[in-house]
């Protein structure tokens, strides 16, 4: 055995020790910080209302959730709130890493050459007065190894298929076996924090009427308890009555439901966390349009923490003069646009590194953010996000290799056997695959011409797209925009071969990226590794394939990786924008910082006087 | 009347059953498919098949369209993978709401209507009835959506007398906050009230002008027996009409309403049904909005037939 077991704790100790401390070193980002200056006096009690953007409601409880009802709104807004994971994700400094206080179990111990993982459990209750014990864990991990093709977390390789065994010490106790090695860090964010124990007490059953037992111990049984819970699930008439979902381990309750994704939460008074909450209710109120939202806003204070639509940043000082505040919002996540390496004509060049660095080297996110995002965003160079402030990212990726610079794009081009025709198309004029020539599969005259689809319906996209193709011209690429609906462009988002009809596209932008929640640890392993499922531009290296292995099963962390991909460009990166323009009233504190995973904690909120 | 009435409802299955045919038809033909549009962008194609598989979504449109015809039939709608929630228990929470808001702002409409399309008809070509027109012209040229933001930026955000959101939540909460009504039925009524005060302008001008009014006045009727006891019942009749065949643009025509002040209404769940591809609860709504059509026609019909004995006749009604 190359580690001994106190190496391994000992390197599990300091990658923890050293996200801890970065962690505290640095601080959130965002301009405003509601919650963060009270100035009246707390009171108890009190309903919040946080206005849910269209398109944005929860709906399904069960946190084994199928990939239909896999979202934001219903993993950290909805279940989150009754259903805790066993490690939270998202510290007091609004950084994406785990908050040991607020997880159900302390941070893990890693031994055997990081193949053994121990874990042990805080001391939660339950809200029936059971406390949250292993075998709750167990019961989620039975249901999962029966079910796992319906958890829309499932990937292939592994949780739990990376599960060789795992035993029940104690009440408080689980060791997990792993497959392998795995790397601590990855392991812990990617696939425990997927883990939320669930009440075996009230869930272990079959039907309603039915006693629970312990079903989810044989695969049959699993199947019909998982079956059960789902069905459950779909019965949304009865969220708010159904004894069920009443057994929660988290600080609130559902208390009533309405098809449409309008929740009313009441705080949980056996909750066992570190804040309990101080509102006696709090309520999810759906909004179908920004126009309504913002409206509500301005007429007066029924909604208490809202959202100011970017198009309409303009009404920040409108909205200050109600009473609220503008509080950016960072999500946790790298925004880029797709080119298609298999595509039959535009492939090969796609597949030249220095015409990806040029195109990256042509986009101009400082005067996007300024222009279209409104100064709400970030810029974006690489895989691994810079913004909010984190442990992971590195100062070259966050720099950027391929800053804007039209000269810099020419000269690329030019060095590599192209005569560049600015505002026209730059033509290839020294095929082959030496030094100084075009690459393989460009022949001679070969123009730089590319279509880009991207979705319509978004503002800033939009405007982001007429920019970005007068900023290619100038090195000679020809971006020919094409506007489709934002469902027509996402239907393309699936690898495919260069054979294949679905194929033909070039240049795609749905307006979005990649948003790491449940897979807070930024490794790519599901983006840029070859042949895996979201490679929907189907870039395939062999080194990436290397780097992203090393994050997943070595211990290195994730610079050489995400500096990788910064320099190689196999997406064209593009500004982040924010997740929401939060605007919270001025009576509303303790809503600072906003989670960089996008859950709510209102337990932390309270109103003053 | 029987025959009448089958021979009706028997056109009513028809229309209906094309409209299915056509809806259903239109929605597969938009690109993308519900899959992606349900699944989101990090969906892998192992997940967009599983889906596909579970809704019956890989079946040729034919077989997908007689599986949703014989479960209609047989009282389901289907289920709505985006709402999660059956689309019959969507509709009948979302129904009343809207019958609320529309027949609310209808009934205000005809009280408002009736008496100014009179007023307007009796003082023809004079000051009052040009101002009543010039008001009426401009309120029906308005869209509903600019008349509420009006009313919202007025009444809510300026004056605060109103909220600018209805009230959420069940039917209950919604007839508990009467003032969270007022903006969007007077919406809704607003931009009401000037057609039909046109209409029934126009329908007493032609009943003052029949030959019944002239010997009525001639045997030395009053004015108001005349106008309350002749005129205004023969001019009720098409007056009915235009509100049973208003039934569906009101039902639909509710959505903009809905939008602007977040009301829980059909027309919102139409909406967001058909921009997240949920295809249960577009064709739901449909057929729900096409037998509104239907049904009001029917009952203009009907009513029209009893309030004047010529069309009995013209019909063979006995």
């Amino acid at each position: 055995m190359r580690h001994s077991l106190r190496l391994g704790l000992a390197a599990a100790a300091v990658a923890t020790a050293t996200l801890v401390a970065t962690a505290c070193t640095s601080s959130g980002g965002g301009t405003g910080s509601p919650g963060s200056s009270a100035t009246g006096k707390a009171v108890s009690g009190g309903t919040a209302t946080y206005a849910e953007p269209p398109g944005t409601t929860p709906n399904y409880i069960f946190p084994m959730l199928t990939a239909a009802y896999y979202s934001v709104a219903n993993i950290e807004q909805f279940q989150r709130l009754s259903f805790r994971s066993l490690y939270w994700i998202g510290n007091a400094q609004g950084q994406p890493v785990v908050d040991p206080s607020m997880s159900l179990a302390a941070l893990p111990v890693y031994s055997k050459n990081d193949s053994v993982v121990t874990i042990t459990l805080g001391n939660y209750k339950w809200s029936d007065g059971e406390p949250v014990t292993t075998r709750d864990v167990a019961f989620w991990i039975n249901l999962l190894k029966a079910n796992k093709t319906s958890f829309a977390a499932y990937i292939p390789g592994e949780f739990p298929d990376n599960l060789k065994s795992y035993k029940i010490v104690n009440a408080k106790t689980i060791v997990l076996t792993l497959n392998g090695s795995y790397n601590p860090t990855w392991f812990t964010y990617d696939q425990l924090s997927q883990i939320t124990p669930l009440p075996t007490q009230a869930w272990d059953k079959t039907s309603a009427s039915g006693k629970a037992g312990n079903y989810d111990e044989t695969t049959s049984g699993a199947k019909a308890v998982f079956n059960f819970l789902t069905a459950q699930s779909k019965d949304i008439a009865t969220y708010g009555t159904n004894p069920l979902w009443k057994t929660v381990d988290g600080p609130w309750t559902l208390a009533s439901y309405q098809s449409g994704g309008y929740a009313k939460f009441e705080a949980n008074p056996a909750y066992a966390g570190p804040t309990r909450p101080k509102l006696k209710y709090f309520v999810e109120q759906p909004f179908t349009s920004d126009t309504a939202e913002l409206n509500v806003l301005r007429s007066g204070n029924s909604i208490d923490y809202g959202y100011l639509p970017t198009q309409e940043s303009s009404q920040s000082g409108v909205l200050s003069s109600q009473g609220y505040t503008t509080s950016p919002w960072l999500g946790w996540g790298t925004t880029y646009f797709l080119m298609n390496f298999n595509n039959p004509q535009t492939g090969p060049l796609i597949g030249q590194a220095y015409l990806r660095q040029a195109m990256q080297s042509l986009i101009d996110q400082n005067s996007f953010l300024a222009g279209p995002l409104k100064g709400y965003g970030s810029t974006n160079y690489g895989p691994v996000p810079v913004k909010p402030s984190n442990p992971y990212s590195d100062s070259y990726e966050a720099k950027g290799p391929w800053p804007y610079s039209p000269s810099t794009a020419v000269k690329l081009l030019k060095s590599n056997g192209w005569t560049v025709n600015p505002n026209g198309a730059s033509t290839c004029t020294s095929p082959g695959t030496g030094a100084g020539q075009c690459g393989k599969g460009i022949a001679a005259g070969t123009k730089l011409s590319f279509t880009l689809a991207y979705a319509s319906g978004t503002e800033f996209v939009s405007q982001e797209m007429q920019a970005l193709k007068s900023d290619f011209s100038q090195a000679g690429i020809q971006v020919n925009l094409s506007s489709e609906p934002f469902d027509s462009i996402i239907s393309l988002l699936t690898p495919c071969t260069s054979s294949q009809s679905s194929c033909s596209w070039q240049m795609l932008n749905y307006g979005g990226g990649w948003t790491y929640g449940v897979d807070p640890y930024p490794t790519g392993d599901q983006l840029f590794e070859t042949g895996s499922g979201s490679n929907s531009s189907n870039y395939s290296s062999p080194q990436a394939n290397a780097l992203i292995q090393a994050t997943v099963h070595g211990t290195v962390g994730l610079t050489n990786y995400e500096n990788y991909l910064a320099q190689q460009a196999p997406v064209l990166w593009m500004p982040q924008p924010d997740y929401q323009i939060s605007e919270i009233s001025n009576k509303l504190q303790g809503t600072s910082p906003q989670s960089p995973i996008e859950s709510l904690t209102p337990e932390n909120w309270y109103f003053t006087q | 009347m029987i025959r009448f009435l089958r021979q009706r409802c028997s056109q009513a299955v028809v229309v209906l059953l094309l409209v299915s045919v056509i809806v259903f038809g239109l929605l597969h033909l938009l690109p993308g498919g519900p899959a992606r549009a349900i699944l989101g962008t990090h969906a892998t194609p192992t997940n967009i098949a599983a889906f596909n598989q579970q809704n019956g979504l890989n079946s040729p449109v034919p077989v997908q369209y007689w599986h949703w015809l014989t479960g209609v039939l047989s009282g389901n709608l289907g289920f709505s993978y985006v709402q999660n929630e059956s689309v019959s228990s969507l509709l009948a929470q979302r129904l009343p709401k809207t019958a609320l808001l529309a027949g609310v702002s209808v009934l205000l409409a005809v009280l408002i209507a009736v008496p100014v399309g009179f007023f307007q008809a009796v003082r023809r070509h004079r000051a009052g009835d040009y101002v009543v027109t010039t008001v009426a012209l401009v309120l029906y040229s308005t869209p509903a959506f600019w008349v509420g933001i009006l009313l919202i930026d007025v009444l809510a955000v300026r004056l605060r007398v109103f909220p600018a959101e209805a009230p959420q939540g069940s039917f209950s909460a919604l007839i508990s906050d009467p003032q969270a009504l007022v903006l969007p039925v007077l919406t809704i009524t607003l931009v009401t009230v000037a057609g039909f005060s046109r209409y029934i302008r126009s329908s007493v001008l032609d009943e003052l002008a029949q030959d019944y009014v002239r010997m009525a006045r001639s045997k030395g009727a009053s004015r108001r027996v005349i106008l309350f006891g002749h005129v205004l019942r023969n001019a009720a009749g098409p007056v009915v009409t235009l509100l049973g065949l208003s039934l569906p643009f009101i039902v639909s025509g509710t959505l903009i309403t809905e939008y602007v002040f977040n009301y829980p209404g059909i027309g919102l769940l139409a909406f967001d049904a058909a921009t997240s591809q949920d295809y249960p609860v577009i064709l739901g709504v449909v057929i729900v909005v096409g037998a509104a059509t239907v049904v009001g026609s029917l009952l203009a019909d009907i009513t029209h037939a009893i309030l004047d004995p010529r069309v009995r006749a013209s019909a063979g009604i006995g």
